[in-house]
């Protein structure tokens, strides 16, 4: 049973491993990953949505298609291509090969479905262009949707283990789950309070997010529920 | 906007075949790799294998950088860490750097990839055999060119020896060696009554066993033994105990008799008895005072002693009919991947012989808990005054020359998984000993015959 309070357990693991550029890197590769992945939703929901082009139906089934291959059968092909492009131990290899996502495009499309041709039309005959109809219809309607998935996809990104350990070799391109392992013996020696006190500010900012998110996420997916 | 929207097509087509030409292009390339490479000048190198990624630390630049891909973490890498700086302190021509990449596992996955990548650190370091698979894929580089008076196997304890060396040749030097122990906690066992320096065999043990029960542990009776879910490395050492083994060189053994034995005689111990139980971490559980005993592996004496708030007593794995039987070898040894780069691979062979001086292994061994590999190292001041101080690590060290390679079927992880199964079926669930077993042989049968090759290349000189 634990008898007092032992800040010193966050000392401890901030000092046993650079948890500082841990922070840099899973900030750098989150932030810019969700924005890259979610830009990268937006505009192809849209295009299944609202655009019209040959061989649509097809190309949809192959992006949902994408959704039931499980991630370790790209493992090692992606880490062939990022390594023929140059791209180990960098950002770009980091950030890059998670940037398409059929599951944010899918979340974000069904919310747009539901947006009411009437709107659309009206902006048409008023000569709005694709662009203009997209930036200031069809996403300011879907702001809950697009809030829920960047939340989904930004926790994803943050916990991200398997690929940011294959990808990166040197410790200041680690990103925080790859330095939450540093911390732990696999034999002898384990610090059970570093390794706690590691894990919580692992989990933190999350939790933050989640918390500032939490009302926009339950909306958004109550409102996509009723509408069906 | 019609003429818009054909155009937007045409693109749309020309961006798909763009795409499809590219994926297919990937996958020629992912299906290339594996067959090519291995054409190096030399058997000792493969062109067109660089090495990965790495910084050199800038008072280091301009010397040749050999790169160390180090299963280590925690206190362990530290202890790396610092051999590392003294090295490249001690001579003015090669920087040494250590990148942990996690664990085992983990390290395995890592350098598959890094193979298919054509991009290699110089240093990879597995555990017992596990180094096979990457000796079969042509990717070890054989080291016995450099031994001479000064370094070659001889300096090492010969137990550990055998297990890095296939066809004739050294592809594995021993470095982060170790040996199971039967940890204890001796302050509850004075409590009960019960002699300090534990039990010998398991007959012995099980008498004790209710004394131990009758002792609380956090308002629970004490259990006198955790097992683990994993336990194949201390089931070898338990098969020897009672006369058996897994496999012969050729044939797969378990149900020979000797294992049924054995697990009967556990199953009666922890189920029938009540004297064991299977924990999820049978370490964490002994060193909070849940179980009495538990085993583990030498290298977790530095950290238990550390850790642990009562007085850990060590003991040889325990015997059946008589005390100290063998013990499987464990933990790891360097080996020098082949890439283009004879020059870096000399450099390793450097490194290699410094961390082989006795003072070096001394630090790692007093660093980390694994054994002073070196056998000169036992003799250094520091190993001595360790010993003195706390006899634990004289158990160690004393079992050594119990330890042997696991039997053949054993190096194979495919093996050692169904193994720790069919433990846990027992340990676990009480299930019927010779349905397990048997079901076990015919899984071992099943790896023999898939890798009888292996092993016949492996044995032979």
């Amino acid at each position: 049973m634990p008898t007092s309070l032992e800040l010193g357990n966050f000392v401890d693991a901030w000092n046993s491993a650079p948890f500082g550029r841990f922070f840099l890197n899973s900030i750098i590769t989150t932030g810019v990953g969700t924005a890259l992945e979610m830009a990268c939703a937006v505009l192809s929901a849209y295009a299944f949505a609202f655009v019209e082009f040959r061989w649509k139906k097809a190309v949809f089934v192959l992006i949902l298609g994408s959704l039931m291959l499980p991630g370790h059968v790209t493992l090692l092909v992606n880490y062939i291509t990022v390594a023929n492009l140059g791209w180990l131990n960098t950002y770009a290899g980091l950030i890059l090969p998670g940037m398409g996502s059929a599951f944010a495009m899918f979340l974000v499309y069904q919310q747009m479905r539901t947006v009411s041709q009437e709107l659309v039309d009206a902006a048409i005959m008023d000569g709005a262009g694709h662009w203009r109809r997209m930036s200031t219809i069809v996403v300011p309607l879907c702001t809950p949707m697009i809030v829920t998935g960047t939340l989904i996809v930004l926790i994803g990104k943050w916990n991200d283990f398997v690929w940011p350990l294959i990808v990166t070799s040197t410790a200041d391109m680690r990103t925080l789950p790859i330095g939450l392992q540093f911390l732990r013996s696999q034999e002898g020696y384990t610090n059970w309070g570093a390794i706690m006190a590691g894990a919580v500010m692992v989990a933190a900012p999350m939790l933050i997010v989640f918390f500032i998110g939490q009302r926009r996420i339950i909306g958004g997916i109550a409102a996509g529920a009723v509408k069906g | 906007m019609s003429t818009k929207l054909s155009d937007l097509r045409l693109d749309r087509r020309t961006l798909l075949a763009v795409l499809g030409a590219g994926a297919g292009a990937a996958g020629l390339a992912a299906c290339g790799s594996p067959v090519a490479g291995g054409s190096g000048s030399s058997p000792n190198l493969r062109s067109g294998f660089s090495q990965a990624p790495t910084t050199v630390p800038s008072q280091y630049q301009g010397r040749t950088a050999v790169l160390f891909w180090a299963p280590f973490t925690g206190v362990n890498f530290e202890a790396l860490q610092a051999l590392f700086t003294k090295f490249n302190d001690s001579q003015s021509d090669i920087v040494a750097i250590a990148e942990s990449q996690g664990g085992y596992t983990d390290l395995n996955k890592k350098f598959t990839a890094a193979l298919q990548a054509r991009q290699v650190p110089d240093i990879v370091c597995f555990p017992e055999r596990q180094w096979l698979q990457f000796w079969q894929a042509d990717a070890l580089a054989p080291l016995d060119g450099y031994f001479d008076d000064q370094w070659s196997l001889d300096v090492y304890m010969q137990n550990y020896v055998q297990e890095g060396t296939a066809g004739g040749q050294t592809y594995v030097v021993p470095f982060a060696r170790s040996t199971p122990l039967f940890y204890f906690n001796k302050t509850r066992f004075v409590e009960a009554g019960l002699p300090e320096e534990g039990p010998s065999t398991w007959e012995e043990f099980a008498e004790m066993a209710p004394e131990l029960l009758k002792l609380d542990a956090g308002g629970q009776p004490l259990k006198p033994m955790a097992f683990g879910p994993d336990d194949t490395w201390y089931g070898q050492s338990h098969i020897w105990a009672w006369g058996g083994q897994w496999s012969s060189a050729t044939e797969a053994t378990a149900d020979a008799g000797p294992a049924r034995e054995w697990l009967s005689w556990k199953k009666n111990f922890i189920h029938t008895d009540g004297y064991g139980y299977m924990a999820q971490s049978s370490m964490t559980d002994f060193q909070t005072g849940v179980a009495a005993a538990s085993h583990g592996s030498t290298a977790s004496l530095r950290g238990a002693t550390e850790a642990a708030q009562f007085d850990i007593g060590t003991a040889f794995m325990l015997g059946h009919d008589q005390a100290a039987p063998p013990v499987p070898t464990g933990g790891s040894g360097l080996s020098v991947v082949k890439a283009e780069s004879q020059e870096r691979q000399d450099a390793c062979a450097e490194l290699f012989r410094f961390l082989a001086e006795p003072e070096n292994s001394a630090q790692w061994h007093l660093g980390t808990g694994y054994l002073p590999i070196v056998t000169a190292a036992q003799d250094t001041k520091e190993v001595k005054d360790q010993v003195a101080a706390d006899p634990n690590f004289g158990t160690a060290l004393e079992q050594v020359p119990n330890a042997k390679t696991a039997d053949p079927v054993a190096w194979y992880q495919a093996a050692t998984v169904e193994i720790s199964a069919a433990m846990a079926q027992v340990y676990g669930d009480g299930a019927d000993v010779d349905t397990v077993v048997s079901q076990l042989q015919a899984k071992l049968e099943d790896v023999m015959s898939q890798n009888q090759e292996s092993i016949q290349k492996v044995l032979a000189s």
